[in-house]
């Protein structure tokens, strides 16, 4: 007896003490998704025949009769069958367990050409200072791989090479390196949009010394490829999404629009759900929370939509364009400027975005100044991102913003 | 068997039965996956498949709470099923987890529970958290887990002993 209870009392340990709790209004959530999933489904269930199996039979053969008739008649026109609404992207994952020690990988200086890039941890501590001739063009979310694009000489064919966080040299990969998944695991993710249809690639880095491709194509519901100029716009390998936007020139040299998305299973290239965003006002912007749960679809300079990817409704509004999220997607980072604005220049930046994080469920701004409104990095899981500030016209500084608000920055680290 | 639109007192019925089995049903799938939002995508998935099979089952008469958990733990061992998760975490040994990060959040003690658990099969933990943790009794952990009654007895002793044995070799590391 007494065993019993030990057994129950060491084995209750053991999960209690490791267990993660969900977010909060677990229930709720889950009802809800639900409920919109049978609306879209026309509130089907699988139940048995209300009436005798004869009679059903019989109305089912009456009903077939009637529409080939008229079908023959000319006066329906038979039609195939619209594939069933996708429900919530559930895609299938990659895991890589917890994010390890998650870094900043940062620039030095703004204002001395050729300084070195830093790398310092959450609390703002410097850690180490990479080799000037490391200049990651992509960092993992957790800032421990670095990928640098270097061109072929012939112009023929280029490669990324991953770097650790030290600057040491791990691999070589080919064009085919996309982006970072943005939820910290070391998967880089890529989509070929294509008239025939779109392709997809990730690179899986778990051994870093030797990296992994799959390329798929991606295909809908009903097997038919994904045409058009789809491009990748977030990536989530733990949760096995990747999120497609069709993209469109607009008028504005460099401009696009965005009418439709879609969320693809990673790991079969299956497009677990597809939206539409014919009927709103043209979309001039898409950024991807990076579990790939939620796109901020913006559709002016000052106004922007959160939707909910499993089920397509709007579950926030935030005023200004969304440039990013930070890592547990509670909050946005918005500006009125456009998100490619006050980009880095020769000795300084300009102009000045005014930039804004925001907690897009209530709308309580978190901090507002003077930024480049795409983070330098976002702490992953977490409320903390990484800013490039203004501390006046000329003068740049790298800070961890909080998400109370509070600023930390980030140390110059002593030119080497 | 065919898709019919069921009565909005179906659908109160539906969320009413499922509403107390959602967080279990949870716990279950995070004790198998060991991560917070698939655990979390797999009971979404869950209980929409319970909602299109939900006419069907309360035709039948059967206990819900083990219906439901059934369905989530398909799900979940479907999701372990795919080559990405073959790929990562499935076929990643404990001892290369990374915990870095763990060591500074949380105690030793539990990162050596936590490696101990995801060194079991999943088997294991399935059956030691339905009967330790969610106290199921032993006919209705055979319904879940769709196998005998006497493989549930067997089963739990093996995965009780290899859990202690895993726990003993994570404590000379303290």
């Amino acid at each position: 007896m007494n065993e019993d209870r030990d057994n129950a009392a060491f084995v209750r340990r053991a999960f209690t003490d490791t267990r993660q709790a969900p977010e909060p209004g677990l229930t709720q959530r889950v009802l809800a998704r639900t409920a919109e999933r049978r609306t879209a489904s026309g509130g089907e269930a699988r139940g048995r025949r209300p009436g005798p199996l004869l009679a059903a039979a019989a109305i089912g053969l009456a009903v077939v009769t009637v529409v080939v008739l008229l079908a023959g008649s000319g006066r329906i026109h038979l039609v195939a069958s619209q594939p069933a609404p996708a429900g919530p992207p559930v895609g299938s994952p990659i895991v890589v367990g917890p994010v390890p020690d998650p870094a900043i990988v940062y620039p030095g200086s703004l204002a001395a050409k050729g300084a070195p890039e830093a790398v310092a941890d959450w609390n703002g501590k410097l850690l180490d200072v990479l080799p000037g001739t490391v200049r990651p063009n992509q960092v993992s979310a957790d800032g421990s791989l670095l990928a640098q694009y270097a061109a072929a000489p012939d112009q023929g064919s280029s490669t990324f090479s991953i770097f650790d966080r030290r600057g040491r040299l791990l691999s070589r990969v080919g064009s085919l390196f996309g982006s970072w998944s943005a939820d910290g695991a070391h998967v880089s993710c890529m989509l070929e949009g294509a008239k025939a249809g779109a392709s997809m690639t990730t690179i899986d880095f778990s051994n870093p010394r030797a990296p992994r491709q799959r390329s798929l194509p991606v295909r809908k519901a009903d097997g038919s490829p994904l045409a058009g100029a789809w491009i990748g716009v977030g990536c989530s390998a733990r949760s096995g999404r990747l999120v497609a936007a069709e993209a469109i020139p607009g008028t504005a040299k460099g401009a696009y629009t965005y009418p439709a998305v879609a969320v693809i299973d990673l790991s079969t290239g299956r497009v677990l759900s597809q939206r539409s965003f014919a009927g709103t006002p043209p979309v001039i912007g898409v950024a991807v929370s990076p579990d790939a749960r939620y796109l901020a679809r913006s559709t002016s300079p000052t106004h922007a939509d959160i939707v909910d990817l499993g089920t397509g409704g709007i579950v926030g509004q935030v005023a200004g364009q969304v440039c990013a999220f930070s890592g547990d997607g509670s909050l946005v980072l918005t500006t009125s400027s456009g998100c490619g604005s006050g980009f880095l220049i020769a000795g300084g930046v300009a102009p000045a975005p005014h930039v804004t994080l925001v907690e897009w469920s209530s709308g309580r701004q978190v901090w507002n100044g003077l930024a480049l409104p795409t983070a330098v990095a976002v702490e992953p899981g977490g409320t903390d991102v990484a800013l490039i500030v203004y501390q006046s016209a000329q003068t740049t500084s790298a800070v961890i913003v909080r998400g109370d608000g509070t600023t930390i920055p980030l140390p110059v680290p002593p030119m080497r | 068997m065919t898709a019919v639109a069921l009565p909005e007192h179906a659908v109160a019925a539906y969320e009413e039965a499922l509403r107390p089995l959602l967080m279990p049903a949870y716990d279950l799938a995070f004790a198998i996956l060991r991560d917070s939002h698939l655990a979390e995508d797999a009971v979404q998935e869950a209980a929409y498949k319970a909602w299109r099979s939900w006419g069907r089952f309360t035709d039948d008469g059967g206990s819900t709470r083990a219906w439901f958990l059934k369905i989530v733990l398909n799900q979940c061992r479907s999701m372990m099923r795919t080559p990405w998760w073959r790929l990562g975490r499935g076929g990643q040994p404990a001892a290369e987890l990374p915990t870095a990060l763990d060591a500074v959040t949380s105690s030793i003690h539990r990162l050596d529970l936590e490696r101990a658990i995801r060194r079991l099969k999943p088997e294991h933990r399935e059956v030691l958290f339905l009967f330790f943790v969610l106290d199921l009794p032993q006919e209705e952990i055979a319904s879940v887990i769709d196998v005998r009654v006497g493989t549930v007895k067997s089963r739990l002793h093996r995965a009780l002993e290899r859990l202690r044995s895993l726990i003993a070799q994570e404590e000379p590391y303290r």
